[in-house]
This record gives C-alpha cells, sequence and structure tokens, in this order.
C-alpha cells in the first residue's frame, strides 16, 4: 500500500507538469504550488476539527485513547499547517513579490498555527498524565470556535475580502482546468492516506508508552526492578517541624 | 475527598448560594488587598500612556486607535484575571472551593466578579485613551456596547484559561500563550466596531460588529461552565 502511494505521488508529479499553466497568476508556470498547498490547507483544517471531536470525546467518556488521537490529530495538523504556510509563503513572494503581505488567509492561517502551538504548550505544561489530558482537551475543544471563525468566516467578510491578494475566487468560480483539479484532488487523496497512517503510527506510539509506563509502575509496585527514576525533594527544616 | 463526599457537604446549598458565596469572598478579598483591581489600572494605564506617547504630535487614524485601545484592554485582562485561580492554587484554597461549591458555581462566581473588573477598567482605560489620544467618539452608544460585550467576553474566556492554567508549570509565561490566540477573534471584530463608533464611517458596519463581539460573548458564556468542570474536577 505504502508503495501504491509512492507511485501514485510519482504519477501525480508528472501530471502537474502536463497541466495547462493558470494565466491569471502573475507567475502562471509557479502556481503549480496549489497542487501541494491547497490539499495541505484542506487536511489542516480536517485534522484540526478531527482533534476537537475527540477532545470533546474524551471529556464525555474520559477513556484515555480519545486524548491520544487528539493530540496525534493535533501533531498531524501543526506538520501540515507549518507545510500549508511555508508554500503560502512561496506562493506569496513569486505571484506578489513579497514573503508576507499580510493577506488576510495568510494572517488567519497564522493564527491556527498559533493555536495548534498553544496546545502543545499547554500539553507540556502538565506532568501528570490525566490532568494533563483535562487541560489538553479542554483547550482543544476551546479552539475549536476561534478556528471555524478563522478559517471559514473571517476571509469571507466583505470588508476582507476587498484587501485580500489570496485566489479564493480563482478556485470557486472555475478558474481551474479539469487537468488542475485532477493533481490537486489526487494529491488531496494520496496526501489523506499518508498523514492518515502518520497518525496511526502517532496513536499506537501513544498506547505503548503507556504500556511501558504501567508495566514499569506494576514492577515498581512487586519489588523488583524498574526503569523509572526516584525523585528525591528536598526538606526544610521549617517543614519537618 | 471523593465526589460524593464532596456532594454531601452541598446538600443543604442552592445554585445561588454558591454562586452568591463565590461573588461574596472575592470582592471581600479584593477589597481587602485591593491588588487585582490596583493592578489591572497600573497595567492598562502604563499601556495607554506608552502608546499615546508614541503617537504624540502625530494625527491617530481611527484604525490605529480602535487596535491601541483593544491592545490596552487585552493587557490588562490577561495580564490580571488569568491570576483568578492561579492564586487559589498557590495558596491551598482551590480544594476548599472545590469541597463547597460545584464546578459550575464556582466558574459563575469568579466570572462575575471578573466581569464586574474589567468592565470597569475598559470603561476607565477608554476614558484615559480618548483624553490622551484626543481622538473623538461619533457613536457613543456603540463604543459603550462594544466595551462592556468585550470586557465579558474577556471576563469570560481568561477566566476559563486561568482555570485551565492553574495547576501547569511555566503559569505566567502561558497564560499568554494560551489566551491570546483564542481572543483573536473578538479582537478582530471588537477593533471593526471600535473603528466604526470613533469615525462614524460605517454605522452598519459597526453595529455588526458589535453584534459579533456580543455573538462570541454568549458563544464563551455557554460553553465555559462545561468546559471549566472538565478541567476544574474533583479532589
Amino acid at each position: 500500500m505504502k508503495w501504491l502511494a509512492f507511485v501514485a505521488m510519482i504519477g501525480l508529479t508528472v501530471m502537474a507538469y502536463f497541466a495547462p499553466p493558470i494565466n491569471t497568476f502573475p507567475e502562471p508556470e509557479l502556481a503549480r504550488m496549489i497542487f501541494f498547498h491547497l490539499p495541505c490547507a484542506f487536511l489542516t483544517v480536517g485534522f484540526v476539527l478531527f482533534s476537537a471531536v475527540c477532545a470533546i470525546k474524551y471529556l464525555s467518556t474520559r477513556e484515555i485513547i480519545w486524548e491520544y488521537r487528539g493530540h496525534a490529530a493535533n501533531a498531524v495538523s501543526l506538520g501540515v499547517a507549518a507545510a500549508t504556510l511555508a508554500t503560502g509563503i512561496l506562493f506569496s513572494k513569486v505571484q506578489w513579490g513579497a514573503w508576507w503581505h499580510w493577506d488576510p488567509r495568510q494572517t488567519s492561517f497564522l493564527i491556527v498555527l498559533l493555536l495548534l502551538g498553544a496546545y502543545f504548550a499547554v500539553r507540556m505544561a502538565f506532568d501528570d498524565e490525566t490532568t494533563r489530558a483535562r487541560a489538553a482537551a479542554t483547550y482543544s475543544s476551546l479552539t475549536l470556535l476561534p478556528i471555524l471563525f478563522l478559517v471559514f468566516v473571517f476571509p469571507r467578510l466583505p470588508q476582507v475580502v476587498k484587501n485580500s491578494l489570496h485566489p479564493s475566487t480563482t478556485v470557486q468560480q472555475g478558474g481551474f482546468s479539469r487537468e488542475y483539479w485532477t493533481v490537486v484532488l489526487g494529491v488531496f487523496v494520496v496526501l489523506i492516506w499518508t498523514f492518515s497512517w502518520i497518525y496511526k503510527i502517532h496513536v499506537r506510539t501513544s498506547l505503548l508508552e503507556k504500556e511501558l509506563v504501567d508495566q514499569d509502575g506494576k514492577l515498581e509496585a512487586a519489588g523488583n526492578r524498574t526503569t523509572a527514576h526516584r525523585v528525591d525533594r528536598s526538606v526544610s527544616v521549617r517543614e519537618q517541624s | 475527598m471523593n465526589s460524593s463526599n464532596a456532594n454531601m457537604l452541598r446538600t443543604n446549598s442552592t445554585w445561588t448560594h454558591e454562586i452568591g458565596a463565590v461573588v461574596r469572598k472575592e470582592f471581600r478579598t479584593e477589597l481587602r488587598s485591593k491588588s487585582a483591581t490596583y493592578t489591572s489600572f497600573m497595567l492598562s494605564g502604563v499601556t495607554v500612556f506608552t502608546l499615546a506617547f508614541a503617537f504624540y504630535g502625530r494625527e491617530l487614524t481611527s484604525e490605529a486607535a480602535a487596535g491601541m485601545l483593544w491592545a490596552a484592554l487585552l493587557f490588562a485582562g490577561v495580564g490580571t484575571l488569568t491570576r483568578a485561580f492561579v492564586a487559589e492554587e498557590e495558596q491551598g484554597t482551590g480544594d476548599l472551593l472545590r469541597m463547597w461549591a460545584r464546578p459550575h458555581a464556582v466558574y459563575w462566581g469568579k466570572f462575575l466578579f471578573a466581569a464586574a473588573q474589567m468592565a470597569l477598567t475598559a470603561a476607565m482605560v477608554a476614558l484615559l485613551f480618548l483624553m490622551l489620544t484626543g481622538v473623538g467618539v461619533k457613536e457613543l452608544p456603540m463604543l459603550a456596547a462594544t466595551l462592556l460585550g468585550g470586557s465579558i467576553a474577556l471576563a469570560g474566556m481568561v477566566t476559563l484559561v486561568s482555570a485551565l492554567i492553574s495547576r501547569g508549570n511555566n503559569r505566567s509565561t502561558l497564560a499568554g500563550v494560551v489566551a491570546l490566540p483564542l481572543l483573536v477573534p473578538l479582537v478582530a471584530l471588537g477593533v471593526s466596531a471600535l473603528r466604526n463608533a470613533l469615525d462614524g464611517f460605517s454605522i452598519s458596519t459597526g453595529w455588526m460588529g458589535c453584534l459579533g463581539v456580543w455573538l462570541y460573548t454568549i458563544v464563551v458564556l455557554a460553553g465555559a461552565p462545561f468546559q471549566f468542570a472538565a478541567v476544574w474536577g474533583e479532589i
């Protein structure tokens, strides 16, 4: 299956060079960056929404597997969001002449990336697994409202659309040829498969880590050797008295 | 203490009693120390003064003025309201709150105090800002409604963030990292409303922004008590 995805990606890359350029862009040949940029943007939103669903499921069931799923989905979406932003920056440079334009879509995506970054900051701030899971899931569910606003509402506000350079209208009003759409959708399918695979590996790793910690705890309880490092806490004289 | 014991302690109290008790506790603590209000005024005052000074001698556009006013409010809100639950955990009184009040009551009690404090701060900041910069107001009701809605939303969101980070490491840094991206939609809508309230350029767009601020407030307050209950937990 991995080989099939690899071959499909090579095929799509070759097809990308045969797709006719879109002449509405200042640099039509370089607009092919969209083949990777657009599917990555869709995937980011998909994984972020899935992680919010996982967070809500965790908060309602308290089953740790949902926390692992949410964490994996956020980790994948952080990577995909970084790829989206990087390709967006390159697109901005070649098409509009500057690396960063404060375009509403660019800016809103940067804030989505900050929200994802903050999720990991929350996770890292807690040592205890249950507290960490609760805090991370709560934060993930909290980010749902800003992300929905930033992705679906803010870029469509009339005063924002007026000032945007982003080629949303090209995409929405049939500016892409059939060949263009074939490659975009093909890359989208291959990326869904690839990142779902990475997501599954992430979840499996979290489960194995948990099993290792549980085994370690059982060994310690039985009085056998353990890999865990004991924590020595200094105690003041005042505290003892 | 497990949840059933904690519930037994609460059998004689009602929701309103618990919320009232938390609000009274907050006001009494504040009257005793005056720390939160004083810090909030000082922080926002210094921010407004610095921003106004940076624009001294230059004409300030309504766009820049609206953004600056929101920046001052954000500093005041995130800088002071995040202490709400952090202080409880540091003083060891968090467990007492868990024992004597339902999570929802704790949230509403803390929120009501934070909203009152934030509304007062917003009014003071706006007055100081308009005085120092000399920017005029064309639509006073729009300005007042936006500031009130924004203060309530800020209080609702930052109170929740405070509970979220209260047991974490690097709390003071984490507060800003966590709260600010969540408040971006509020700031975007609030700046749109304030800009039009100051210059009166497009009244309908301004009221749409103001409506957006209040809708954000409603959505935050509808979900926050449940999210708070999940993160607050039992002893």
